[in-house]
């Protein structure tokens, strides 16, 4: 396979390939997130029994990894590629870590020309109650993938185990391209084929959020969003009835409308965070809150699939066994 | 015949293969035993790569031999009502298998012989294979995988297990085990399929796997020694890096790379930081410094080296210039001023920040300091900067050269003090070196006894399982530490001197907080001396008391040489004898003055028991060797009084004149040991 010659491209090889594997190509989820695991796609959908496999692109945005685009390596948003694969593909010869080798072969890179390697590295998200084992995986010393087999998300035992792969883009398309800085990674062509650069792309971006990260938020305001994003969460985890007597035109616990509020909470956080406004003991506090939300997301959600029966399983009997259980244990 | 067993998975822990090694090896080696298939302890060889771990056991027999056992049922009179078998009797029998006619009375029960046949190897492996697989895990963190109930630390792909030329068939997870073993993954990708278990090394060898654990490090060693000879460089010597990297290929390949020689401006412990745990690359050295390359062990050998070596270059540079970025900015302020900033960093909720802890250290070293050789001025100083570098960018980049930094960044301190700055995080692990000299040494003592006293007195000390303080190796260091530089200081005093600045802050009363520190030392001491004395000897000595550490290793030392003696147990029951009967004259309320000079009219034996006492006290028993040997002179007289005399006679004076005299001599051997702990009956 030739080798992507730009970042564009790099993306369109890999979201070929894994579509051609069976994933549902999504686009970028429309809020902040610092990094793909949160989107919803991902998040909520490994929960429960119902298989799920997609592949999207997750801009990820790091306030306090702000650099006014001028550090080669640190960006405050960078793009990461995420595939979820739920059940992993366990059948050699074409286990998870072969098809994974063959979404690098795609791009170019095999163990003919590159030493590469799954290095043990273990997951864990005290925010989303989540941890997983897995790998970075190597190519010639450099961490190209973070490979994890999800064992708990939102506190919840996830089985079957999902595989996340997580590609951080800029880096591969550094290496690809043997660039230094990631501003001058090609990012795409003019049909006349001069490159257009990342940093003709991004960086007047990384400029000007780099300075609101670190100078022109507004702590205040930020504290205040903190908190109304806060109750809004809460309010629609509590559904229409808001725990209340019903009321006519009551609505449902809403798991998705809540957790794009608990992400807006989690951003929110991070620019306070980046922003030096939040102390050290304030921090644990904050994340705790944020946990707390997280949770309540997972356990509605995984209400909601459970009153639907778990539509996408197949083996109808697990899904009325699996559905009844949760139900019941939430009743009790 | 031969037993293979082999777990083929994906990539494992590197640190955790030659754990599961050692547990699988003994695993094998227990089961096989109870099994019957093998005599004695087998002969367990065993190999682990990161996709494998297995073991080959030497001469199993075919099948378990018959056994045969004698087995005690019901008494006679329980067996026969009438000269008939009872229920019990007749219950009896078949549980064994027998008639009643084979049954025996002996010692007046019912005994018979149960016979079992052995059953074929392969029967009775098949279940004791599988259960050795799901016990290996044991102590690592296991995962699941697919839609399975069992975890194992990364999804098991493959089992080969024969027994002979048989495979012996079990399951685990989608595993069904067979005779087909895998090499490389990249370069030797197909099935091996094994006809015996004595080809599994060479099969796999041609497979690009060098399964055997010693001999793939020494391949690994040999590599990377003769990549960078290529370039006149040596390896900087680094066995734990080393033991890392054999598990992270299945055959070694070593590539050298280089970088910009203008990064050697770095201190030479950021570099090889970098390198080592970031990038598991060696670092080398030309004429005995740090050279600006290294040498990578790869899992293969790849088509063009230099690709691949720009690949592994590129990774670094892009750290090193990071590395640089934060060297820069870092000292653009002297180190004093990052004091302060230490006050924004919680050190422990109840126990203030970072600053507070500093300001304790500060006090602390200047008192310990004239206690220990040390100068008081210096010992300050170093513990005013001995926390700085932790706001340092590169520290919060590469926690592990906390310390290092702060001696690279303190320059305004004279060489030794900023030696000090780092050695005060000496030793860094249980083994780890010790601080380079006696100021050091203080301010790391002033830290230690700083969070034992503040987390043992909000009540925080550690439990069974869980120590987030590091409270025990805090320990274990301090003992290392006095102990190496011979430091005779009251551990009272210190515990007392660590705890009066928190006052107020502290849940614990101040004697409860010496009980429990003075315990929790004791624990520490017990594992330390585990190898030096039997328990009971250790015990003994601990129990006399540790305030001076230094001089408990002594008396432990000569009270351990002493028991090599072969009248020691004879010294131990004598003076065990003596402490006893002082503790009951004790509890009867009976009273004594101490002794002085021998009472008029007495025995012979106890005559000579004083003129014995006498000479044992013009010796130079402060020597604690001296004393035991004294003391054990006194023995023969001890036993002699002891036979002759009545100590607890209705006389009180002269009573009160004999446990006058034990008591003078208690005073001499129980500050070395407690002699009622030396077990004196062997079992």
């Amino acid at each position: 396979m030739p080798v992507p010659s730009t970042f564009q491209d790099l993306i369109l090889k890999l979201t070929e390939y894994w579509t051609a594997q069976g994933c549902v190509f999504l686009q970028p989820y429309d809020l902040e997130v610092g990094a793909g695991t949160m989107n919803p796609s991902t998040f909520l959908r490994v929960l429960g029994p119902e298989p799920w496999n997609c592949v999207y692109v997750a801009p990820s945005r790091r306030p306090s990894d702000s650099r006014f685009g001028e550090n080669p390596n640190r960006l405050h948003q960078h793009h990461q590629l995420q595939v979820i694969l739920k059940p992993a593909p366990g059948d050699p010869p074409m286990d998870v870590q072969e098809v994974y080798l063959g979404s690098l072969a795609a791009i170019g890179l095999t163990a003919r020309d590159h030493d590469l390697r799954f290095v043990e590295d273990d997951w864990e998200s005290p925010t989303l109650n989540a941890w997983g084992l897995g790998w970075e995986v190597w190519c010639d010393g450099m961490e190209v993938t973070q490979f994890t087999y999800f064992q708990q998300v939102g506190g919840y035992d996830i089985k079957p185990v999902a595989a996340e792969l997580t590609y951080g883009l800029e880096r591969i398309a550094m290496y690809l391209q043997q660039k230094d800085n990631v501003f001058d990674v090609v990012y795409a062509r003019r049909p006349d084929g001069t490159p257009i650069s990342y940093g003709e792309v991004w960086k007047q971006a990384e400029f000007e959020f780099s300075h609101y990260s670190f100078h022109a938020s507004e702590p205040k305001t930020l504290f205040a969003l903190f908190d109304t994003y806060e109750s809004e969460c809460k309010r629609l985890l509590a559904g229409g009835s808001g725990g209340q007597v019903p009321l006519s035109g009551a609505w449902p616990v809403l798991a998705l409308p809540a957790f794009d509020q608990c992400l807006k909470c989690s951003h929110t956080f991070n620019l306070l965070d980046a922003r030096g406004a939040i102390s050290v003991t304030e921090r644990a506090r904050f994340l705790g809150r944020v946990r707390a939300l997280a949770k309540g997301c997972a356990d509605a959600y995984l209400q909601t699939r459970a009153r639907l029966v778990f539509p996408l399983l197949k083996d109808r009997a697990r899904a009325d066994r699996e559905a009844a259980q949760l139900l019941t244990t939430k009743a009790a | 015949m031969d037993l293979l067993l082999e777990i083929g998975t994906e990539e494992l822990p590197a640190g955790w293969v030659p754990v599961a090694l050692e547990t699988l090896s003994s695993l094998l080696a227990r089961e096989l035993m109870d099994a019957r298939l093998v005599a004695a302890a087998p002969a367990v060889r065993t190999f682990g790569t990161p996709r494998r771990i297995a073991a080959i056991v030497a001469n199993l027999s075919e099948r378990q031999p018959d056994l045969e056992e004698r087995v005690e049922g019901p008494p006679e009179q329980a067996a026969f009502s009438g000269g008939q078998p009872t229920r019990a009797a007749e219950g009896f029998a078949k549980k064994l298998g027998v008639s009643i006619a084979d049954l025996k009375i002996e010692g007046g029960r019912l005994v018979g012989v149960r016979r079992a046949t052995g059953r074929p190897a392969i029967e009775v492996l098949s279940p004791l294979l599988e259960r050795v697989v799901k016990a290996l895990p044991a102590r690592q963190k296991s995962m699941r995988w697919a839609d399975h109930d069992v975890s194992f630390p990364r999804p098991v792909r493959w089992i080969v297990a024969l027994a002979g030329t048989e495979v012996v068939p079990f399951r685990f997870a989608d595993a069904q085990s067979g005779r087909e073993t895998r090499g490389h993954r990249f370069r030797a990708p197909a099935p091996i399929a094994l006809t015996d278990p004595s080809h599994y090394e060479s099969a796999l060898l041609h497979g690009h796997v060098i399964a055997d654990l010693a001999k793939r490090r020494a391949a690994t060693l040999e590599a990377a020694q003769r990549a960078a000879a290529t370039e006149n460089l040596s390896l900087d010597d680094n066995l734990a890096l080393l033991d890392e990297v054999t598990q992270l290929t299945e055959e070694p390949h070593a590539l050298v790379g280089h970088f910009d020689a203008a990064d050697l401006a770095l201190p030479p412990e950021v570099v090889k930081s970098e390198m080592q745990k970031h990038q598991r690359y060696f670092p080398v050295k030309k004429d005995g410094k740090l050279a600006n390359a290294f040498v990578v062990i790869s899992n293969v050998p790849v088509a063009d080296p230099a690709l691949s070596r720009a690949g592994y270059e590129r990774v670094l540079k892009a750290r090193l210039s990071d590395a640089r970025f934060f060297f820069e900015e870092d000292r653009k302020q002297p180190l004093e001023a990052r004091v302060d900033r230490l006050d924004r960093i919680v050190f422990q909720q109840a126990l203030g920040s970072m600053g507070d802890k500093v300001r304790r250290i500060e006090t602390l070293s200047e008192w310990l300091a004239p206690r220990c050789g040390a100068d008081a001025k210096a010992a300050r100083a170093v513990a005013h900067l001995c926390k700085a570098d932790l706001t340092a960018a590169m520290v919060g980049e590469f926690p592990e050269l906390q310390g290092v930094m702060g001696r690279v960044y303190a320059t305004s301190l004279p060489d030794d003090q900023r030696q000090a700055v780092e050695d005060h995080y000496a030793p860094r692990t249980a083994e780890g070196a010790l601080p380079s000299a006696p100021l050091g040494a203080v301010v790391a003592l002033a830290d230690r006894f700083d969070s034992l006293a503040g987390i043992f007195g909000i009540g925080k000390e550690p439990s069974a399982s869980a120590d987030p303080f590091g409270l025990r190796r805090a320990a274990l260091a301090v003992i290392r530490t006095v102990l190496h530089f011979g430091f005779s200081i009251s551990l009272k005093e210190i515990i007392a001197q660590a705890a009066a600045p928190l006052g107020a802050q502290l849940a614990v009363k101040p004697d409860v907080l010496q009980e429990k520190l003075h315990d929790f030392f004791r624990g520490r001491l017990k594992a330390l001396w585990a190898d030096r004395a039997s328990a009971d000897v250790v015990d003994a000595v601990l129990e006399a008391g540790i305030d001076d550490l230094v001089a408990a290793q002594k008396r432990l030392t000569a009270v351990a040489s002493l028991q090599q003696r072969a009248d020691f147990l004879p010294i131990a029951e004598t003076f065990t004898r003596v402490s006893n009967l002082l503790a009951q004259a004790q509890e009867k309320g009976f009273s004594w003055t101490r002794a002085v000079a021998p009472p008029s009219k007495s025995s012979e034996a106890e005559q000579r028991l004083w003129a014995a006492v006498a000479e044992f006290e013009k010796s130079d028993h402060r020597q604690v060797e001296v004393a035991l040997l004294g003391l054990g002179k006194l023995q023969p007289h001890l036993a002699r009084f002891f036979e002759d005399v009545m100590v607890m006679v209705d006389d009180t004076d002269a009573r009160a004149q004999r446990l006058a005299l034990l008591g003078r001599i208690q005073e001499h051997f129980r500050p070395i040991a407690d002699f009622r702990r030396i077990q004196t009956k062997r079992a």
